[in-house]
C-alpha cells in the first residue's frame, strides 16, 4: 500500500486536472448548498433568516411521530433491501449465462421500472391494491381471501416493501451485471482448468468479485430508503397509514417543508437523515472490508 | 444436450418470463390505457384491448401543453445535462479509485457525506446560488445543480476500484501520459459501468420534478415530469387519465429506446479484451 | 504541485466568489412603478404586463376573461402572462424559494386557503395586504362572512392579505333516479338517521351501497358531521379540539353508517369513481363540472342539496370545504396593477358572471344575484344548481386557519381507523390523537 501510494503521487497535478471540473460544479451546486442547508438546520427561515439554536432540533425531538417514521424506514429497508439484492442477483446471473437467448430482451424489461418516475409506478400499483383491485382478483381466484393491503398495518408496509422491491430490481439487475461482465472470462476459464464445479466458481469467485458492486447497492439503498417518500405519499395520500405504518422519514421531511413551510424544521430532519446515513455506510464499510476503504 | 441441461433451460427461461411478465404488466396497462378514453378507464369492467382514442388524447395534450416543445425541451436538458455529467463524473470516479494524492480522501468523504443529504434539503438553497447567478428561469439553471452527481462519482469509483492499475503502470512505461492512459485504456474498459451510470444520470434529468418545477417559471420551457405534475395535481381541471397515461407512455418510450441502442455496447467490452 | 497550489488558489476563488454574490443580495429588485403603500385611491395603471402563477383551467381562464373586460372599461392596456403551476403543494414548493432568495416575484400568486396559513406564517411581510390596500373596509361585507374571518385568521398579526377568492362547503351529490328506483325520494330525507335508513332501502332494493369512505379510517364524514355541528377542530386560539361531545357524536353516527353495510371502501385516489357507484358523493361544489365531464352517461339522474341534519331541530350550519385566495408579493414588477386589477375581477358584475360561466363558485355573495347565477344545470334535471350552493355557502362554519390545519386530518383519520379497527372507545382514540398532535406542534389540547 505505502509504496503504491509513494509509486503514484507524481501523478497528483493530472489527477487534480482531471478531477477538477466535477469539483467545480460540486462545490458551487452542492457543497455550498449543503453547507446553507446546515445552517438552516439552526435557522428559522422566513421573510428574515434568524439564527435559532438547537430549537429546531428540540421541536423534531419532540415530534412522538419523529421515532415512529425512523422505526418504520428501517423495517422497510430491513424488508425491502435483501431481496432486492438476491433477486436482482439471481437474475443478473441467469442473464450472464452464456447460453440464454434474448438478453437484451428481459434485460430491458427488468430495466423499466427503473427508468420511470416513482410517481407513475406507485399511481399505477394503487390501482391493483385496490380492494377488489387486480391482486386481489389474482388472490381470489387462488382460492384465497382478499388481502387488506392497504389497510392493515402488516399489509401496508408490504405493499410498499413490493414496490420498492419492484422499483430497484432492475437497476441493482443492470448494475450487477455491469459488474459482472467486468470480471474476466480467463479468471473463470483457469478455474475451469483446475476443474471447479459452476457452483464453486459461483461462491469463490463471482461473490467476491461483485462484493464492491454488492455494498455499492447496500449503502445506495439505505441512503434512498431513508430518503424515500414518494410511494407512501401517493398510496396514503394526506395520511401516515393505518397507525402510522405508512410514515417514514422522507414523509415526515416533506410534509414539514411544504405542508407546513418549516424549512428550519426540516433542514433539521434531513441532517439526523444525513447523521444516520454516515453511521450505517461507516458499519457497512467495515462489514464490506478493508479492500474497499482504500 | 443432455436432460438435465434441458430442464436446467427451463427453468431459467421460467425464471426469466415470470421476472419479465411482473415487470411489464404496468406499463402494458400504461400503453392500454394511453388509447382509452375516461369513460372505459373509469368504469367498472376492466379492459384488454386498444381503443381509437390515441390520437385525440395527444391532441389534448398537444393543444394544452403544447407537447412537442416540452418533450424538446425534456431532450435538450437530458442530453447535454448527462453529457457533461457522464464525462465529469467519470473523471472523477477514476482518479478517486486510482490516484493518492492529498485531500483525495477528503474529497471522497465530502461526496459520500453530500450523497446523504435529502434533496428536500437542498432545494433552497441551491435556488438562492443560481438566482443569484441570475440562472433561474434558464435551461442551464436545470442542468447545472445535477451535473456534479455524487452517485455517479460514487459509483464509478466502486467500479473503477476493479480497474488493474497494472494496465496503467505498463501504459506509462509504454510513455503514455494519464489523460492518455483514461482515455485509451480506462474508458473502454470501464465502458459498461460508464453507460450504466450514464443511463441512471439521463433518468435522474428526465425524470427530474423539483429543480425543473422551482427553476422554470415559462410554460414554453417545461418538461415532461412539471406537465404530469400539472395534470395530476390540478383539482381545477378534470383529468383525462388517457391523456395523462398517453404522457406516460410517451415519457417512458425514449429511456426503452436508448437503453435498448446501448445495449449491445454493455457486452461488448471488458477487461479481458482490453488486455489482448 | 504547482498546479496543486493553482488549483487551491481557483477553489478558493471560486468560493469567495460565489459567497459575495450570494451575499451582495440586492441584485434583480423590482423596476416597480408601485407607490410604498399602494391604496385604491392611487392611480391607476395604464399598461404593464401581469405575471401570474395559477392553475390551468377555470381560474386561468377567468384572469383572462375578466382582463379583457377591465381593459375595455378602464381604457388600459394590461397583458397576462400566467405560468401554469398545480395548486396546493406544487404551488407551494414554486414560491417558496423565490421568496426565502429574495428573488423577484409573479404579479399574482394563487394560493389555496389551507396552504396559505403555513406561507403567510413565514412569509406575510413580502406580500401586499388587501386591507392595507383599502379592499376588505370597501367590499369586505359583500364576502361570505365565513371566508372573511378565515381570511383574518391566516397572517400571524390576523391582518388580511389575500384577495378572498372562492369559497365553498360540502353539499351532497346524490343520484336520485337510483332513489327513486328504491321507491325513495331523497328530497324527503332530513336527518343522518333517515338518510342511513334510505341507504338501507337502497341497497336492499338496488344492491347499491349509500356511500364511499376511506379505508384507511374515515374522515370526510366525521368531519362533516362534527362541523354540522358547530365544531371547528381547530379552535380560535389555534389549540386542537377534537375530543369534545361534538366529535364524539359524529362517532355514533358514522358507526351507524359502517354497521347498518351500506359503505363502500377504497382508497381516496378513486373515491369519486367509486363514490359514483353509490347513492350518495359528499364533495365541494367543485365536484360538478368534473362529474358532468367524467361521467356524460348519467346525464339526469344527480341532484345536489345540502348534508342531513343530525337533528331535525338542529340551527342549520355547513361544514367548509375551503377556497382559495390571490396573493400579490411585493416584490414584483406590477403590484399595483395587479390589485386594481384584482379589485375589479373579484368584484364587477360582469366579470363574476364570467366566473360563474366557467362552473367557478365566487366567495363574492353579490355575484348570486345574477342571471347567470339563476341558471338551470341540463345535467342536474335543470337544478339552478349555482343559487343552490350558495344558498348552502351562507350557512358556512367559520373555521379558523393555522399552519398545522391540514395535518389535523391525518390525526382524524388515525382515530377512526383506532376506533373501526380496535374497537377503541371515540373519546379515548380522539384524546390520544389529540394528544400526539399538540406535542408534534407544542400546542394546547382543549379538554
Amino acid at each position: 500500500m505505502e509504496k503504491q501510494k509513494h509509486g503514484l503521487s507524481k501523478y497528483t497535478g493530472a489527477a487534480w486536472l482531471m478531477i477538477l471540473p466535477f469539483l467545480l460544479f460540486f462545490v458551487v451546486t452542492i457543497l455550498i448548498p449543503t453547507l446553507m442547508s446546515l445552517y438552516f438546520s439552526f435557522a428559522s427561515i422566513g421573510d428574515k433568516i434568524d439564527f435559532i439554536g438547537l430549537k429546531n432540533f428540540i421541536a423534531v425531538f419532540k415530534d412522538p411521530l419523529f421515532l415512529q417514521s425512523y422505526a418504520n424506514t428501517f423495517i422497510f429497508m430491513i424488508g425491502s433491501i435483501p431481496i432486492t439484492i438476491f433477486l436482482s442477483l439471481l437474475f443478473a446471473v441467469l442473464l450472464n449465462l452464456p447460453h440464454v437467448h434474448g438478453q437484451g430482451f428481459f434485460r430491458t424489461s427488468y430495466y423499466l421500472p427503473a427508468v420511470t418516475s416513482v410517481v407513475a409506478v406507485a399511481s399505477v400499483f394503487l390501482t391493483f391494491y385496490n380492494p377488489t383491485g387486480l391482486l386481489n382478483n389474482v388472490v381470489t381466484h387462488l382460492g384465497g381471501q382478499p388481502i387488506p393491503w392497504l389497510t392493515d398495518p402488516f399489509w401496508a408496509r408490504i405493499s410498499i416493501i413490493i414496490i420498492s422491491i419492484w422499483l430497484n430490481i432492475g437497476f441493482y439487475t443492470v448494475m450487477f451485471l455491469a459488474g459482472l461482465q467486468n470480471i474476466s472470462s480467463e479468471i473463470y476459464e483457469s478455474a475451469e482448468i483446475d476443474g471447479a464445479s459452476k457452483m464453486r466458481q459461483f461462491f469463490s469467485i463471482t461473490i467476491p468479485s461483485l462484493k464492491p458492486v454488492i455494498l455499492l447497492g447496500v449503502i445506495l439503498s439505505t441512503i434512498n430508503g431513508l430518503g424515500a417518500f414518494e410511494t407512501p405519499n401517493i398510496l396514503f395520500k394526506n395520511s401516515y397509514g393505518p397507525e402510522n405504518s405508512a410514515v417514514t422519514v422522507g414523509v415526515n421531511l416533506y410534509k414539514t417543508s411544504f405542508e407546513l413551510v418549516d424549512y428550519g424544521k426540516a433542514s433539521a430532519i434531513a441532517w439526523t437523515m444525513v447523521i444516520v446515513a454516515v453511521i450505517l455506510s461507516l458499519i457497512q464499510f467495515k462489514i464490506g472490508g478493508k479492500r474497499n476503504d482504500a | 444436450m443432455t436432460r438435465k441441461h434441458r430442464l436446467n433451460a427451463i427453468i431459467v427461461y421460467a425464471v426469466l418470463i415470470i421476472g419479465m411478465i411482473i415487470f411489464i404488466a404496468p406499463y402494458v396497462y400504461m400503453i392500454l390505457a394511453a388509447t382509452q378514453n375516461n369513460e372505459v378507464i373509469l368504469g367498472k369492467n376492466p379492459f384488454f384491448g386498444f381503443g381509437n382514442y390515441f390520437l385525440k388524447n395527444l391532441q389534448e395534450v398537444q393543444k394544452d401543453y403544447q407537447y412537442t416543445q416540452v418533450l424538446l425541451n425534456s431532450v435538450i436538458i437530458t442530453v447535454i445535462g448527462t453529457t457533461i455529467s457522464t464525462v465529469i463524473t467519470t473523471l472523477a470516479g477514476y482518479v478517486l479509485a486510482k490516484y493518492r494524492f492529498r485531500g483525495g480522501n477528503l474529497i471522497f468523504y465530502l461526496v459520500m457525506i453530500a450523497r446523504m443529504v435529502p434533496q428536500f434539503a437542498l432545494i433552497i438553497p441551491t435556488f438562492y446560488i443560481l438566482s443569484r447567478m441570475n440562472l433561474t428561469n434558464t435551461y442551464t439553471g436545470v442542468i447545472l445543480p445535477s451535473l456534479a452527481s455524487t452517485t455517479s462519482v460514487f459509483m464509478m469509483r466502486q467500479y473503477a476500484m476493479d480497474f488493474p492499475t497494472e494496465l496503467m503502470e505498463s501504459a506509462r512505461i509504454d510513455g503514455a501520459s494519464e489523460f492518455m492512459i483514461f482515455r485509451r485504456i480506462a474508458v473502454p474498459v470501464l465502458q459498461p459501468a460508464i453507460l450504466t451510470t450514464g443511463l441512471l444520470t439521463f433518468m435522474g434529468y428526465w425524470n427530474a420534478y423539483l429543480f425543473p418545477l422551482i427553476i422554470l417559471s415559462d410554460p414554453k420551457k417545461f418538461t415532461v415530469p412539471l406537465v404530469i405534475q400539472n395534470m395530476t395535481q390540478n383539482t381545477y381541471k378534470s383529468l383525462n387519465y388517457g391523456a395523462l397515461m398517453s404522457v406516460l407512455a410517451t415519457s417512458v418510450v425514449p429511456i426503452v429506446i436508448l437503453y435498448i441502442l446501448l445495449q449491445r455496447k454493455f457486452r461488448s467490452n471488458n477487461v479481458a479484451s482490453a488486455i489482448k | 504541485m504547482k498546479l496543486h497550489r493553482m488549483f487551491g488558489g481557483v477553489m478558493a476563488a471560486v468560493v469567495a466568489l460565489t459567497l459575495a454574490a450570494c451575499g451582495s443580495g440586492s441584485s434583480n429588485s423590482s423596476s416597480s412603478s408601485t407607490p410604498a403603500n399602494p391604496t385604491l385611491s392611487s392611480k391607476r395603471v395604464k399598461s404593464g404586463t401581469l405575471t401570474a402563477y395559477v392553475a390551468k383551467g377555470k381560474n386561468t381562464d377567468w384572469l383572462k376573461a375578466s382582463l379583457k373586460l377591465y381593459n375595455k372599461k378602464y381604457g388600459t392596456d394590461l397583458k397576462l402572462n400566467p405560468t401554469d403551476v398545480a395548486p396546493a403543494v406544487p404551488m407551494v414548493q414554486k414560491i417558496t424559494p423565490m421568496l426565502v432568495a429574495k428573488q423577484s416575484m409573479p404579479d399574482l400568486v394563487f394560493l389555496q386557503d389551507s396552504n396559505a396559513g403555513a406561507v403567510m406564517s413565514k412569509f406575510s411581510k413580502d406580500f401586499y395586504s388587501s386591507q392595507d390596500y383599502g379592499f376588505v373596509k370597501k367590499y369586505g361585507d359583500d364576502f361570505y362572512t365565513a371566508k372573511m374571518n378565515y381570511a383574518k385568521s391566516i397572517a400571524p398579526d390576523k391582518k388580511v392579505y389575500g384577495f378572498p377568492n372562492d369559497w365553498g362547503t360540502t353539499v351532497l351529490f346524490y343520484n336520485d333516479a337510483l332513489f327513486k328506483k328504491a321507491g325513495i325520494n331523497f328530497a324527503d330525507v332530513k336527518t343522518w338517521d333517515q338518510m342511513i335508513d334510505a341507504g338501507k332501502t337502497l341497497k336492499e332494493k338496488t344492491g347499491k351501497n349509500l356511500m364511499f369512505m376511506r379505508d384507511t379510517g374515515d374522515l370526510d364524514t366525521v368531519k362533516n358531521i362534527a362541523m354540522q355541528l358547530g365544531a371547528p377542530l381547530i379552535d380560535k386560539n389555534g389549540a386542537v379540539d377534537i375530543s369534545n361531545p361534538k366529535v364524539i357524536k359524529a362517532y355514533s353516527i358514522l358507526k351507524k353508517i359502517q354497521d347498518a353495510n351500506i359503505v363502500s371502501y377504497g382508497n381516496m385516489a378513486d373515491y369519486l369513481k367509486i363514490g359514483q357507484q353509490t347513492g350518495i358523493i359528499q364533495a365541494g361544489g367543485w365536484f360538478a363540472s368534473m362529474q358532468q365531464e367524467s361521467y356524460p352517461n348519467e346525464k339526469g339522474d344527480w341532484r345536489v342539496r345540502a348534508l342531513p341534519l343530525v337533528n331535525a331541530s338542529d340551527k342549520v350550519i355547513q361544514p367548509a370545504n375551503g377556497g382559495s385566495s390571490y396573493y400579490v408579493p411585493k416584490k414584483s414588477k406590477n403590484g399595483l396593477a395587479a390589485m386594481q386589477f384584482l379589485t375589479f375581477m373579484l368584484t364587477d358584475k360582469s366579470s363574476l358572471d364570467a366566473y360563474i360561466k366557467l362552473a367557478g363558485l365566487p366567495a363574492n355573495t353579490t355575484a348570486y344575484k345574477s342571471a347567470a347565477a339563476n341558471e338551470g344545470f341540463a345535467y342536474y334535471g335543470g337544478q339552478k344548481l349555482t343559487q343552490e350552493m350558495n344558498k348552502i355557502t351562507l350557512d358556512s362554519l367559520t373555521v379558523y386557519s393555522y399552519p398545522y390545519v391540514s395535518d389535523l386530518d391525518t390525526y382524524l383519520a388515525a382515530a377512526s381507523y383506532d376506533v373501526k379497527k380496535n374497537g377503541t372507545a371515540p373519546k379515548a382514540a380522539l384524546d390520544k390523537q389529540a394528544q400526539l398532535f399538540a406535542d408534534k406542534y407544542s400546542i394546547k389540547v382543549v379538554k
